[in-house]
């Protein structure tokens, strides 16, 4: 089962469950509200899943609000007993996998102003540490870009959602023996894409 | 054998390099809000683009249709369809004749409601195609008898002098 990230639930507070309850419920009424409610906690969440697995901030961003946009249409079919996590980042896993197949290729995931993005988030940092960030980030999205789609959203579900295999075999619609063979295949990839600096001291 | 990279620093790396290219600050919400609104706008203005006048005139036209409907499938309705909308034929026409030496009665007019198909040879053959007519049609009102009065009220056709 895919988990919130703690950081996307700040956005709204001391009682997440029963605040995304009252906003489902509002949806289901019509009420445009509730969706305000659920963009603002799990926009973050479901942007940085996009983004890792088509590396593309555009495409990201419109897969995150059609998805959202389907949910508004389609909240009837939802049993509001579930977690509505889950079910919402499913939607943006599988749109962003369906999104890159449609393009065919493999979307370039370096960027021009990565330094700028990098201060943003860094802002108590030194110029060394920002510059070490940026290269760090920069030789990763060049290395995630060297991944196919699969293997990026195995990296995905796995490292950044915290799935188990059972919840990625749910997820991705395979076995799980197919889970841990993509995983093993995508960090062997990574141990030899990445540059020794990046590795783990043996 | 190579080994894998260690699960916790691919984790940190992932989501270092996912916040910073990704911003909690990014809100979609205004863009969404838009996109929805931009969907439901065409629909609302169809709808209200329809001047009232036109909705009443079509809920009117079809109340009309139905009333007349209820009405033709009445027995007071199917008293006044009328039996045989054929126009006056040479064969009808005799057979207005032939009715007439039946009955030994002047017929001022007749209709050709009488006569559809084979003439017929009497006033007899008349009064059962009109009930034919009658049952075939489904209706249970009381069939009017053929007598001159009644016939007389018919829509008349000219009636051809006996020779």
């Amino acid at each position: 089962m895919i988990r919130a990230e703690p950081v996307a639930l700040e956005f709204v507070g001391a009682t997440p469950e029963s605040e995304e309850s009252l906003a489902i419920a509002r949806l289901k009424r019509g009420d445009i509200g509730g969706l305000e409610v659920l963009v603002h906690r799990y926009q973050t969440q479901a942007l940085r899943t996009a983004f890792l697995i088509c590396g593309d901030h555009a495409l990201a961003e419109d897969i995150v609000q059609t998805v959202y946009i389907r949910v508004y249409e389609k909240i009837g079919q939802f049993d509001e007993r579930r977690p509505f996590a889950p079910w919402f980042l499913r939607c943006v896993v599988n749109d962003t996998l369906k999104a890159v197949q449609r393009r065919g290729r493999q979307v370039p995931l370096e960027k021009e102003d990565s330094s700028e993005r990098i201060e943003l988030v860094s802002g108590g940092l030194n110029l060394d540490e920002i510059m070490e960030a940026a290269e760090r980030n920069s030789v990763l999205a060049a290395t995630l870009s060297q991944l196919t789609p699969g293997q990026r959203a195995a990296i995905v579900l796995r490292y950044y959602l915290d799935l188990s295999d059972e919840e990625m075999s749910a997820e991705l619609n395979c076995s799980p023996g197919t889970i841990r063979w993509r995983l093993s295949v995508a960090r062997k990839r990574l141990r030899e894409l990445l540059p020794t600096w990046m590795q783990p001291a043996k | 054998m190579q080994k894998t990279l260690p699960g916790e620093r691919i984790r940190r790396a992932v989501r270092d390099y996912a916040a910073s290219e990704m911003p909690a600050s990014r809100d979609l919400w205004p863009t969404i809000q838009r996109r929805l609104q931009e969907q439901a706008g065409p629909r609302v203005r169809l709808v209200q683009a329809r001047p009232q006048w036109v909705s009443f005139a079509l809920a009117a036209t079809i109340v009309a249709l139905l009333a007349i409907t209820a009405f033709a499938f009445s027995p007071v309705g199917q008293y006044f369809q009328p039996l045989n909308p054929l126009s006056p034929t040479s064969t009808q026409a005799a057979a207005v004749t032939a009715a007439q030496t039946a009955t030994g009665t002047p017929q001022p007019s007749l209709t050709a409601a009488s006569f559809e198909t084979a003439a017929p040879a009497n006033l007899a053959s008349a009064r059962q195609l009109v009930a034919t007519r009658y049952t075939a049609a489904g209706s249970n009102a009381a069939r009017p008898q053929l007598t001159a009065p009644v016939i007389a009220t018919w829509t008349a056709i000219p009636v051809p002098p006996p020779h």
